[in-house]
């Protein structure tokens, strides 16, 4: 499969995922009563999923490194609007300076030190049906982790009282419609005992509501980040430094070896 | 202390939205031979971690999620630092960056 069709394929798919949400959005403005579970929000998730899936097929697919590149941007947009949808504003913002700025433009600047145009690349394998054998393992630990992670949802947890529900289950919530309420997020944390964590609890987690009294998302964070997290925080800036400090060294050949270059030079001259 | 249902997001579906990058990100890793696509492919996975985070962060209404996220953030933008700076020397010394012909650590 050429890059060109499966660029226009994907393209395609993104496009007629927009032509449903518009065509879903119009039809619940018309006649709500038919489509209750349609909701903008929910609906343009639902649009921002499949054009994230969609980016990041083509990231994989798409054999020119510029263009997996581009693909894989289109990709961080699409996941820091869903971030936004989630009201997690911060790292909305976050991912677009920071994945789709910084990184992104130090692959491009990497791509374009070394791409090397009509080198082979997906197919041309040396290891034989290694495209298969990957897509294959890739499946079978989505099939995995999906057993892992749902099978709770149709079964009752065992330290449920025989009066509640089985809707309380943490992992049956997250089908549910509406945020976890307080009581059975303590019960999710806590299994096996009654909480009575709910002071401790309230002021170690600012729920984001709550942020909002403290003058925004983002304030908040960042009291907890220099408070209850600060030693996290020094490690990360720590690992930072060490990272910059690696890049230097594992950069600086090249500038060495024309400073002896020169040097040489210079010693051939004045030597004559 | 609840949020408009009818914008309220419910974390399986983003649950199974990072599953599925997450996969992606490995048929990346596997498939494909150039190690900047693989390093982007590791990207994705991450972003895709990311994604869980935020979404159990929407749903408990804390802003744990957001401050785990952000220091995933942090260790995903030092390691793309060194990677690329390993892969630069690599091809500086070799002229080829080929995952299967660099298969030493040191000639």
């Amino acid at each position: 499969m050429g890059a060109d069709r499966s660029l226009k394929l994907l393209s395609g798919l993104g496009g007629l995922a927009l032509v449903a949400y518009l065509v879903l959005w119009a039809a619940a403005g018309f006649v709500p009563e038919r489509l209750p579970f349609f909701t903008p929000v929910r609906g343009l998730f639902g649009l921002l999923a499949i054009l994230a899936v969609i980016s990041a097929l083509a990231m994989v697919m798409l054999r020119n490194p510029v263009h997996s590149a581009l693909a894989l941007v289109a990709n961080f947009f699409f996941l820091a609007i869903i971030y936004l949808l989630m009201q997690q504003v911060l790292l909305a913002f976050l991912q677009v300076l920071v994945y789709a700025g910084a990184i992104m433009v130090l692959f491009l600047f990497v791509i374009m030190f070394f791409f090397q145009p009509g080198r082979p690349d997906l197919g041309s394998s040396p290891i034989r049906q290694q495209t298969l054998g990957g897509v294959l393992f890739a499946l079978a630990m989505l099939a995995m982790a999906m057993v892992v992670i749902f099978q709770g949802a149709s079964r009752r947890p065992q330290w449920l009282s025989a009066g509640e529900e089985v809707r309380s289950s943490p992992v049956a919530y997250l089908f549910s419609e509406a945020a976890v309420p307080r009581k059975v997020q303590e019960i999710s944390l806590t299994p096996g005992r009654k909480p009575e964590l709910q002071a401790t609890r309230q002021e170690e987690e600012q729920p984001v509501n709550v942020a909002k009294a403290f003058g925004g998302q983002v304030r908040a964070i960042g009291i907890r980040l220099y408070t209850q997290y600060l030693v996290p925080f020094e490690l990360t800036s720590v690992l930072i430094l060490i990272a910059i400090i690696a890049a230097v060294v594992m950069g600086r050949d090249r500038a060495k070896k024309i400073m002896e270059l020169e040097r040489t030079r210079q010693g051939e001259v004045s030597g004559e | 202390m609840t949020i408009d249902p009818a914008s309220f997001i419910p974390p399986g579906y983003t649950l199974l939205l990072a599953l599925v990058l997450f996969a992606i990100g490995v048929v990346g890793v596997l498939v494909r031979r150039n190690p900047i696509v693989i390093f982007m492919s590791i990207e994705l996975m991450l972003n895709a971690v990311n994604l869980a985070f935020l979404a159990f962060g929407h749903q408990l209404m804390v802003l744990s999620g957001q401050i785990y996220a952000f220091f995933v953030l942090a260790v995903a933008a030092a390691e793309v630092a060194i990677g690329l700076a390993i892969i630069m020397a690599i091809f500086r010394r070799r002229e080829e960056v080929d995952v299967d012909r660099v298969n030493l650590l040191r000639w």
